[in-house]
């Protein structure tokens, strides 16, 4: 094939260059060729090796299906594998290489296994690799190896990619003249319309041929039309692809913004992902020219029709200098045409059909040689080009030399987002392809796709001609599936489409089948010796093409990979550099370590602070809820599994939450701060959870209850000050103030601000939580440092928060609390409102509730060495897990080590010796079955 | 290498966060009519309807969920308003202090909508979403309540605990934004 520029014509900027480089050596093209087309114009043909075999390939199309031309573009982060060098326009500095050859294109080691293509049938991984497991080991570090269609970029994209939802009355998806007549028709009433195009211009096959429509020439009714949508404020969307069509006329699009391998300008985005609704949707998404099966049909130089007169046309590229078109219909006719125009020799067009007597067929046959009931054979190579082919024609063979083949099976409609959105397909005979019948969502496919070209075909086209060679007639060119590969699976009795595509890998790259899969489908049937829509299809999934994964995962990359809350006092936090810790989307002090302390060091320095004399943490991210009206108390005896009515005004106690199947969602503590005012803390990881609770049970369970209930968890900031000096520094900040009791409640201020100080402890010491409102909580928390630190105390994370309340047997949502537990397995039995009115309380009746024998329940663990946490509980190692271990610490005051787990039966095995296992970690501890408190049993220490 | 991005054309909308300001929370279970008969009596306009805010001198009153309504105001009046919106509410709600639960960003300039279709899901460009409007969305996984308070101006509230990921985002976005002029 010798590729050249016409002097004329086509849709590309002849005034200006662009240079780049394919494998290392500089080209030029001009602005709107694409790189497939600006090689061919420069005599290049191979484009890649294929995937199995590292046969050579050239340019087979001239769009998004492209199956051969695959290169990798760009350097460094912005390298981008397997992307199809007639769908990347062409930009200054722009650097390609092509894929899967070593050490060059021209010569590649990998075209041996091309040798050993008998030996590598349909499923032979399946076949092949097979006998002990220990073998996998072995023939994985070689799979690995072969697997995969290009290499991954090895540093860190640098880009940016953007998410952006649009909504309009009518999205037409496709710029052709049918999805511009309907942008064009939709916009008249001045709807909201959305038009979307993959490639960088509008005009689809008016860019092919450049016929006219409504009297004008094709270019210049683009351009009026596109100034018409302009005016009435239509979105244009170029470089856009609908890659996905979901459920109530969703649909994703990805719109380069520059293209692969390009830098962006200075803060801009890579890519943009769209999410669309629209209330009307136009599919105008074409159709693809299907290629033919005869060996050697992937040789560079055999291209479809189409494609051919696209680079003729649009690009002023002819492909080659002399040619031979293959065809089952009357559009391929029209390629001979605009190559004879463009200088290129005709050596014969050679038609499946029988005699035809169409304007175009009869025009040819007085212009070039056609040959009727004529078929490829097999195409012949010398190197990486095409030197000529092999016909039937009327049962004989005929040698014709050409570089050129131009190829027609006739057209696919694009009906991959009518599929996606649940539509149905029916099969056209005359066409011979299937295309849309009825629509599940509100959508309509318009022009080529849905089948209306007057273009006849016939799946018969899609045979190979008798005695083709089928080992070398490909039908899946990326993945290197051949019609032998199909005729053998069928033979080992892969009947089902489904099975037939995972078995072989048919149409399972990254093309997705676009040009195979009807080819491969045809022959099934032919073997089945059943119609084609018999056979089935396989399903159509997004994206229909690829995307890059920086274009999903959008903004969250990096510091972004999730969104952080910070507490109020998140900033002073900052300054006293502490060891973080994510809870949930929380970002909160694990440990505030003192010069090179370690974070268990500095946790059990902070603890023994507390156990000792004082210590304050930050727990403004508890949820927190104010529930109001005559009938809080009511609803909040529904909500909790614990007595509440009883309750006086400026007393609380601790509570619990049960879910409606009877298990413990939640805890926290209730607090009744008015004579119709409560006030319900509950977890931090949990408080989501529990808002969408509280809403439920008010607006469902309890609907006619006058209660009124607020969320004010960010509106309260909160500081537990713990220890046996925590009082004292209370009356120092307060003073004046009347300490309340433990579980009271009082107000106050503290350095000017209103403070609500709840006596409360988490520890197992004397402690008091005091909560301000957010924005004023800083200075609260300054003056409390001070009067602690002045006390001997030190603040303290959530590190030495899990110490102090392991060792003081409290639970924790996500540990005990584990979405499995009833309150008798963890021991809450004994605190349940025996009124029986809360939410929960009929399912703990069910049997499987009612009796506890073989049900984790909670218990203590006690060792003389570190207990692992999360490991299972043994008799013996190895041995059947009958538990695990849920939270664990060393003591804080004592030598030895403590931990809370989950034993079967446990509160029954007091006493028992089991092992603590994690083979994984490879550690053990033996330890004791105690019960799980471990520090003050009788609660002396938080009472005065 | 560089190119010239096919940005959304925009004036870059501008934001920033306002002065702390006290947020009531007004909730009534029942006599919705009577209650908002009282409210319509005491300010001048009624509760807004669903979806809906109406500005009250230098209150505002958003409609926040069924038979609730925040109502922002500066926070020298908040103890004043928080009796009077009580006695308003008589035995038929009750309001809550929530001044700290969120902070308000005004975004302003013409284009303030293209900026709001960004990590979101609301149709922010609908013309019906017009001043007086209110809608609670996501931008970025964050929840946000949308306050169109004019053509031109547009007040966002969000938890404080994420208004520094929800501004540093906007940052990111309004920089990619071309400018018209």
């Amino acid at each position: 094939m010798s590729g050249s520029r016409t002097s004329q014509g086509g849709v590309i900027d002849r005034a200006r260059t662009m240079n780049f480089t394919f494998d290392g050596r500089s080209y030029q093209g001009h602005p709107g060729d694409t790189l497939a087309s600006a090689l061919l114009a420069q005599g290049v043909v191979l484009f890649g090796r294929s995937f199995k075999y590292h046969r050579p390939r050239g340019v087979m199309s001239a769009g998004v299906e492209e199956p051969n031309a695959l290169v990798g573009v760009g350097v460094g982060g912005r390298f981008e594998p397997n992307t199809r060098a007639t769908d990347l326009f062409i930009y200054e500095g722009l650097v390609a290489q092509s894929q899967n050859r070593w050490p060059s294109l021209g010569f590649d080691l990998g075209a041996v296994i091309g040798l050993l293509g008998r030996f590598l049938p349909a499923g032979f991984y399946y076949k092949a690799f097979l006998g002990k497991p220990g073998l996998w080991k072995f023939y994985e570090h070689f799979i690995r190896r072969a697997a995969g269609l290009g290499r991954p970029p090895t540093e860190p994209d640098p880009d940016t990619y953007e998410h952006c939802a649009a909504f309009c009355e009518v999205l037409v998806v496709g710029a052709g003249p049918a999805g511009l007549a309907a942008a064009l028709s939709a916009s008249v009433t001045g709807e909201r319309v959305i038009l979307v195009e993959q490639d960088c211009i509008v005009g689809g096959s008016l860019l092919r041929d450049m016929v006219d429509i409504d009297g004008q020439p094709a270019q210049r009714w683009i351009d009026q039309t596109l100034a018409t949508l302009a005016a009435r404020g239509a979105r244009i969307l170029t470089r856009t692809t609908a890659i996905g069509y979901w459920d109530h006329d969703l649909l994703t699009l990805a719109q380069k913004l520059v293209e692969p391998g390009q830098v962006p300008a200075k803060r801009q985005a890579a890519q943009r992902l769209w999410r669309v609704r629209a209330k009307r949707v136009v599919l105008a998404t074409g159709a693809i020219e299907r290629p033919l099966p005869f060996a050697g049909n992937d040789r560079p130089g055999v291209m479809l029709a189409q494609a051919v007169r696209t680079y003729v046309n649009r690009f002023g590229v002819v492909p080659g200098s002399k040619a031979v078109i293959a065809t089952c219909n009357d559009d391929a006719y029209r390629t001979a045409f605009a190559l004879a125009d463009a200088g290129c020799e005709i050596e014969a067009i050679l038609d499946s059909r029988l005699a035809g007597q169409t304007e175009i067929v009869r025009s040819a046959v007085a212009r070039f040689p056609v040959r009727f009931e004529a078929q490829v054979l097999e195409a012949h190579g010398s190197g990486a080009g095409l030197i000529g082919i092999t016909s039937m024609v009327g049962g004989r063979n005929f040698r014709l030399d050409c570089d050129l083949l131009a190829v027609s099976g006739g057209f696919s409609p694009v009906a991959h987002l009518h599929m996606q959105a649940g539509g149905t397909l029916r099969w056209n005979e005359d066409t011979g392809a299937f295309a849309p019948e009825t629509s599940r969502q509100n959508q309509v496919t318009v022009g080529s796709a849905a089948g209306e070209d007057d273009v006849r075909s016939s799946a018969a086209a899609l045979s190979p001609p008798e005695g083709v060679d089928a080992k070398h007639t490909f039908v899946d060119f990326q993945n290197d599936v051949t019609m032998a590969d199909i005729d053998l699976a069928w033979q080992e009795g892969y009947r089902s489409v489904e099975h037939l595509k995972r078995y072989t890998t048919l149409g399972m790259a990254t093309d997705q089948g676009k040009t195979s899969n009807i080819v491969g489908l045809a022959r099934l049937a032919q073997l089945e010796g059943r119609p084609v829509p018999q056979v089935g299809l396989t399903t159509f999934r997004p994206p229909y093409t690829p995307v890059t994964l920086g274009l999903l995962a959008g903004h969250a990359t990096s510091k972004h990979l999730a969104v952080i809350r910070r507490p109020p006092l998140y900033n002073l936090h900052v300054e006293q550099k502490p060891i973080w810790l994510p809870s949930g989307y929380w970002m909160r002090p694990r440990a505030y370590p003192v010069g090179d302390e370690s974070l268990h060091a500095a946790a059990m320095r902070e603890a023994r602070s507390v156990r000792t004399n004082v210590g304050w943490v930050d727990v403004s991210t508890l949820g927190k809820f104010e529930v109001v009206g005559p009938d809080a108390a009511a609803f909040l005896e529904r909500v909790c599994a614990t007595t509440v009515a009883k309750l006086a005004v400026g007393r609380g106690r601790y509570t619990f939450m049960l879910r409606e199947d009877g298990i413990v969602m939640d805890d926290g503590t209730v607090w009744r701060i008015g004579p119709q005012r409560y006030l319900l803390t509950s977890s931090t990881g949990g408080a989501d959870k529990m808002a969408h609770h509280l809403a439920y049970v008010r607006q469902v369970l309890c609907p006619g209850l006058k209660v009124a209930i607020a969320n004010v968890q960010e509106h309260w900031a909160g500081i537990a000050v713990a220890g046996p000096k925590a009082k004292a520094v209370l009356a120092d900040l307060a003073p004046g103030l009347e300490i309340p009791r433990h579980m009271s409640v009082a107000r106050s201020e503290i350095a000017g601000v209103p403070v609500l100080i709840l006596a409360a402890s988490y520890s197992g010491e004397r402690a008091f939580e005091i909560y301000a409102a957010g924005s004023e909580s800083v200075p609260v928390w300054r003056a409390i440092a001070t009067q602690g630190t002045d006390h001997g105390g030190c603040a303290y994370g959530l590190e030495a928060l899990e110490i102090l309340r392991i060792e003081k047997g409290h639970v924790v949502v996500g540990g005990e609390i584990d979405g499995r537990r009833t309150p008798h397995d963890l021991g809450l039995h004994r605190i349940l409102n025996p009124s029986a009115a809360y939410v929960g309380a009929p399912a703990l009746q069910r049997p499987a509730l009612q009796s506890s024998a073989g049900r984790l329940r909670m218990v203590g663990l006690e060792s003389d060495r570190p207990i692992p946490e999360g490991s299972m509980l043994v008799s013996s190692i190895p041995g059947n897990p009958q538990g695990h271990v849920t939270g664990a610490g060393q003591r804080v005051m004592d030598d030895g080590y403590v931990a809370m787990g989950l034993l079967r039966d446990g509160a029954d095995r007091m006493g028992e010796q089991l092992v603590a296992w994690s083979p994984t970690r490879d550690s053990m501890a033996r330890v004791s079955v105690v019960e799980p408190v471990f520090y003050d049993r009788e609660g002396a220490r938080y009472r005065d | 290498m560089t190119a010239k991005a096919r940005a959304i054309v925009t004036d870059a909308p501008r934001f920033h966060l306002q002065p702390r300001q006290a947020l009531l929370r007004l909730e009534l279970w029942g006599n919705a009519a009577a209650v908002g008969t009282n409210f319509a009596a005491a300010f001048g306009v009624g509760l807004p309807a669903a979806s809906h805010a109406v500005s009250v001198g230098d209150l505002r009153v958003i409609w926040r969920e069924p038979s609730a309504w925040m109502v922002a105001a500066p926070l020298a009046a908040s103890q004043d308003l928080s009796a009077k919106l009580t006695e308003i509410a008589g035995p038929d709600g009750a309001v809550t202090d929530i001044s700290g639960a969120a902070v308000r960003c005004t975004l302003t300039g013409p284009d303030w909508r293209a900026l709001l279709t960004h990590g979101g899901v609301l149709d922010a460009e609908d013309p019906g979403f017009a001043p007086g409007c209110v809608a609670g969305t996501i931008v970025e996984h964050i929840n946000i309540r949308i306050d169109v308070v004019s053509e031109d101006q547009a007040d966002v509230y969000v938890a404080p605990s994420y208004a520094v990921d929800l501004l540093r985002y906007w940052e990111e976005v309004v920089g990619s934004l071309s400018v018209k002029s």
